[in-house]
């Protein structure tokens, strides 16, 4: 199958280039990139409204299977990280059994959904059964397919556990994805210590619980020489730290949610349910640090967090309600209209933060738009905007705290592993499927 | 009066001259009548407070190959907490005119603290983490047997290197001969800022077609789940010599293991008698090196480095 | 002060007569066993064995014994490198002849018979010195003797033998009175 983008804005900060070009796909692989490429046998697809980039990839995604298949499941989340423009979905262990076992990652590494739409890569626990005691067969769960490891959800509360960890891990060269949260400074109320804490009476959890952690695991990282990389950053104090770490050359790594970067905890002030996460939406100031972060590379990721819930969940009292939302969908639309359309930051920026730095972490090859390799492109429609509608996500989440944002950016068309998965809305394999053609 | 409590109390001289006894030991060992008077009338203690079946077996059966009666101290452990009640053990067993003693003790400088009473000559048969020196000697000659010289080989030490007094002593001897060390384990179980000349991998497939020597210390079971490690199966995958690495595994290796063996665990079976295995050769070389060792405590006038012409 | 009270010639004729002595008293060569004591026991001994061949053509078989770990002196003299036991083939039931360099106070040989029976039960051990310098503590004498020769305490014999020392010769050292 041949496919000829025509027109796009190519935008590759590997092979430096940033104009509009056509490219032309055969049989999986990118085989011309250049102006005015005409081939008949090509199916063409427009993209003069469009911007062309390499394939981006989601380092933080809960995709609830096993165990929790009424909020999501290995089909339904890679069918809306691809519709949400990813070609890559990393999802957290925290299940039910958690990805605790090389059996269990083999499971959820060699899903039929990784065919079809976009592929996940699994990580796998930390601790045994996430339960922040003893060591998880990390060696035997890189060799079954993890990418990562992570007790995510939790926080490794012992010093002396998290040092053993980062030692460990180093038997596998794989990161370690870390939720920082001391419990003992944080009630778990995932209302921001602050204003938000004031006006609503609900005891708050301040920044220093995640920034203690942080600065511990910075320490240990750099003894250990582990590779560690930061989940889901809130406060500025947090990003002193890394910022202080990372001139000293600790080899440390850092993301941040879109709902950190654009929501504050003036929206938990009314105790929707729909904006409890944790880490909680902290103070102006705060998202003003993880702005600056983003712009000056001290952030390296941007990752979604998508933690999807049923409705009957969610909109129960905040209190009892679940922390999470359903992101995959509306993170690079987000990001587009929020701060590039904003020159807050470039197209180069924005490809770094969800596809190169995000390769970097997992140390595999990032993906590049030139000759020779294979197709991984996510193609998003800067024209046109739409507003969120969550009754239309591909996730079975059907919530979003973004609902009727009006945003650009939508993807257009995604190719993962050399095929066009996504065209418009549409799932060109899951259809060839289900006409029983293949 | 002199000791052997660390592998450093000896100098390349005493190593040489104990593999050279040793070597006479040997064929001693494999006479009709095999003993020899060279000690008679001496008394060996032998003073474990900790248990062991090996050393001591192999230290009771050592010295009465040589004539030399020996006693047995079971001391509680619980009553020997305090450095004053392993100092009273020590006097009274000076006291009844005992020539020498072997000490096994839980913890680290124990052998050395007895040393320093120089009451009679100390011989260390491991003290904690510490040190185990007479293991490293029998462990060094072994090999040199097997392979002639140590100059310029390589020896792959393979667990639980933090926790093992064998690795502790044997380091530096095989360094010391010659060879070179890398320690092979889980990060989690390796010490940490070792000297220049000792090399580290965390992972035992990287080493193996390297290793002229491999050495496989025994994992403590109690530290498989836990801290350390992460269960029997992890464990295995990483640094088990199995059935399929054996097969993968050069002709012309040496296998050691400084016994008992955790069969299943570090070792399969098969490994065991596996044609490069020379594990029970250790065995058989713990007695010649510990005649050796006891002959020259206790015939020498001044012990070690005063050996003589 | 030295006196050479041996040479070359008269050493190689000392063995001869042993040598016939042996075969006389033990009437031909079948079972014999020369085993040396480590060292110049031993080259003595392979010379024996030598010349039992050139004259009744039978091969006697020889072996050497260390006595280092069968002496009852380790103590005094201080532990030196120990030396070659082999004993190729089986003891028992053979007349062993142990043959040393001199025989002064008796303890080596004692010595030597301790650790002989740590091989096997000889039907007969006799023994043969170059050199009987008196002065016994211990109850035993020699069956062959290549020369008495009455000394002091305070002197020395040295035997120096081709194998060893580069020539054959055994020199009296008289020392200082101490």
């Amino acid at each position: 199958m041949k496919y000829l983008l025509k027109k796009g804005t190519v935008v590759c900060p590997i092979t430096c280039k940033e104009s509009e070009l056509d490219v032309l796909i055969d049989n999986g692989m990118i085989v011309r990139v250049e102006k005015g490429i005409s081939d008949k046998k090509a199916l063409a697809l427009d993209a003069s409204q469009c911007i062309v980039m390499p394939g981006f990839i989601d380092l933080h995604a809960h995709l609830r299977e096993p165990g929790e298949e009424e909020k999501e499941t290995l089909y339904t989340g890679a069918k809306a990280a691809l519709a949400g423009g990813f070609v890559r979905v990393v999802c957290m262990p925290n299940t039910e059994p958690p990805l605790s076992t090389s059996f269990l990652i083999k499971a959820v590494a060699q899903s039929d959904a990784s065919s079809l739409f976009c592929r996940v890569l699994p990580t796998g626990s930390l601790s045994k059964n996430r339960e922040g005691k003893e060591i998880a067969e990390l060696n035997l769960m890189a060799k079954a397919g993890a990418v990562a490891f992570s007790d995510d959800g939790s926080s490794i509360q012992s010093a002396g556990l998290m040092r053993s960890l980062m030692l460990y891990s180093l038997t596998t060269k794989k990161p370690l994805f870390l939720h920082e949260e001391d419990v003992n400074l944080s009630p778990q109320t995932c209302i921001h210590e602050g204003k938000a804490s004031f006006v609503t009476g609900v005891e708050g959890t301040p920044s220093s619980a995640e920034a203690v952690m942080i600065a511990r695991d910075i320490l240990l990282a750099e003894e250990t020489g582990a590779r560690v990389h930061f989940q889901h950053l809130s406060s500025k104090e947090s990003i002193t730290l890394l910022r202080n770490a990372k001139k000293k050359g600790i080899q440390v790594t850092a993301e941040v949610t879109p709902h950190h970067l654009v929501l504050t905890e003036d929206e938990t002030v009314s105790l929707n349910p729909l904006f409890k996460v944790n880490p909680p939406l902290r103070s102006t100031e705060d998202r003003n640090a993880l702005e600056e972060a983003l712009v000056e590379g001290v952030i390296d990721v941007i990752a979604t967090d998508h933690a999807p819930h049923t409705k009957e969940e969610k909109t129960r009292e905040f209190e009892l309600a679940p922390p999470g939302i359903a992101g995959l969908e509306t993170a690079l639309p987000l990001l587009y209209t929020y701060f590039v359309e904003k020159k807050i930051i470039d197209l180069r920026r924005l490809v770094e933060v969800f596809s190169i730095n995000p390769a970097k972490v997992l140390g595999k090859k990032v993906f590049a738009i030139r000759e020779g390799e294979r197709a991984e492109l996510t193609v998003i429609n800067t024209a046109e905007s739409r507003k969120v509608n969550p009754e239309k996500f591909f996730s079975k989440s059907k919530l979003s705290p973004f609902q009727g944002f009006e945003l650009y950016g939508w993807p257009e068309y995604v190719f993962v592993e050399g095929e066009l998965r996504f065209l418009k809305g549409d799932f060109p394999l899951e259809e060839r499927r289900s006409k029983g053609v293949d | 009066m002199k000791h052997l409590v660390s592998i450093l109390d000896l100098n390349n001289k005493d190593v040489n001259k104990i593999f050279s006894i040793a070597k006479h030991f040997e064929e001693v060992l494999e006479r009709r009548v095999k003993k020899v008077p060279a000690l008679i009338g001496k008394t060996l203690a032998l003073l474990f407070i900790e248990p062991s079946t090996r050393t001591k077996t192999s230290f009771e059966l050592a010295a009465r190959r040589l004539s030399c009666d020996t006693i047995s101290l079971s001391v509680s452990t619980s009553s020997l907490k305090k450095g004053e009640t392993l100092e009273d053990t020590a006097r009274t067993l000076s006291s009844m005119k005992v020539d020498c003693a072997v000490v096994r003790h839980p913890h680290e400088g124990a052998a050395k603290k007895l040393a320093s009473l120089n009451l009679f000559p100390v011989i260390n048969g491991g003290d904690g983490k510490g040190e185990h020196p007479t293991q490293a000697l029998l462990d060094a000659y072994t090999a040199l047997k097997k392979l002639k010289s140590l100059n310029g080989k390589k020896v792959s030490i393979i667990g639980d290197v933090l926790h093992s007094r064998v690795a502790r002593s044997g380091i530096e001897l095989w360094h010391r001969l010659g060879a070179k060390v890398t320690l092979v384990g889980p990060p989690t179980l390796l010490p940490r800022h070792l000297p220049e000349y000792v090399d580290v991998s965390y992972r035992l497939d990287e080493v193996m077609k390297n290793s002229d020597i491999l050495y496989f210390l025994r994992i403590q079971r109690e530290r498989l789940g836990g801290e350390c490690l992460a269960g029997i199966e992890d464990y295995r995958d990483l640094y088990a010599l199995t059935k399929d690495r054996l097969k993968n595994l050069r002709r012309d290796v040496v296998i050691m293991h400084p016994g008992p063996v955790n069969r299943g665990i570090e070792l399969d079976p098969e490994v065991i008698y596996d044609e490069r295995s020379i594990i029970e050769e250790q065995v058989f070389e713990g007695l010649s090196i510990r005649m050796a060792v006891l002959t020259l405590l206790l015939s020498e006038k001044g012990g070690f480095h005063e050996i003589p012409a | 002060m030295k006196k050479v009270i041996l040479d070359a010639d008269a050493i190689r004729r000392s063995l001869v007569r042993i040598a016939h002595e042996i075969l006389e008293k033990n009437k031909g060569a079948s079972d014999l066993y020369v085993i040396g004591i480590w060292t110049r026991g031993y080259f003595l001994g392979r010379r024996l064995a030598n010349k039992i061949k050139e004259i009744e053509g039978i091969d006697v078989p020889v072996g050497s014994i260390d006595v280092t770990f069968h002496r009852d002196d380790i103590e005094i003299r201080g532990l030196k490198e120990a030396g070659r036991s082999e004993i190729p083939t089986l003891v028992d039931e053979k007349t062993v002849v142990l043959v040393d360099d001199v025989l002064y106070t008796g303890r080596t040989v004692r010595a030597a018979l301790d650790a002989l029976i740590g091989y096997g039960r000889p039907k007969k051990v006799q023994f043969a010195v170059l050199i009987d310098r008196g002065h016994r503590e211990l109850p035993v004498r020699a069956d062959y003797v290549g020369k008495n020769i009455p000394t002091s305490k305070e002197e020395e014999i040295k035997v120096l033998i081709e194998e060893v020392d580069g020539k054959d010769e055994v020199v009296l050292i008289k020392g200082e009175k101490k």
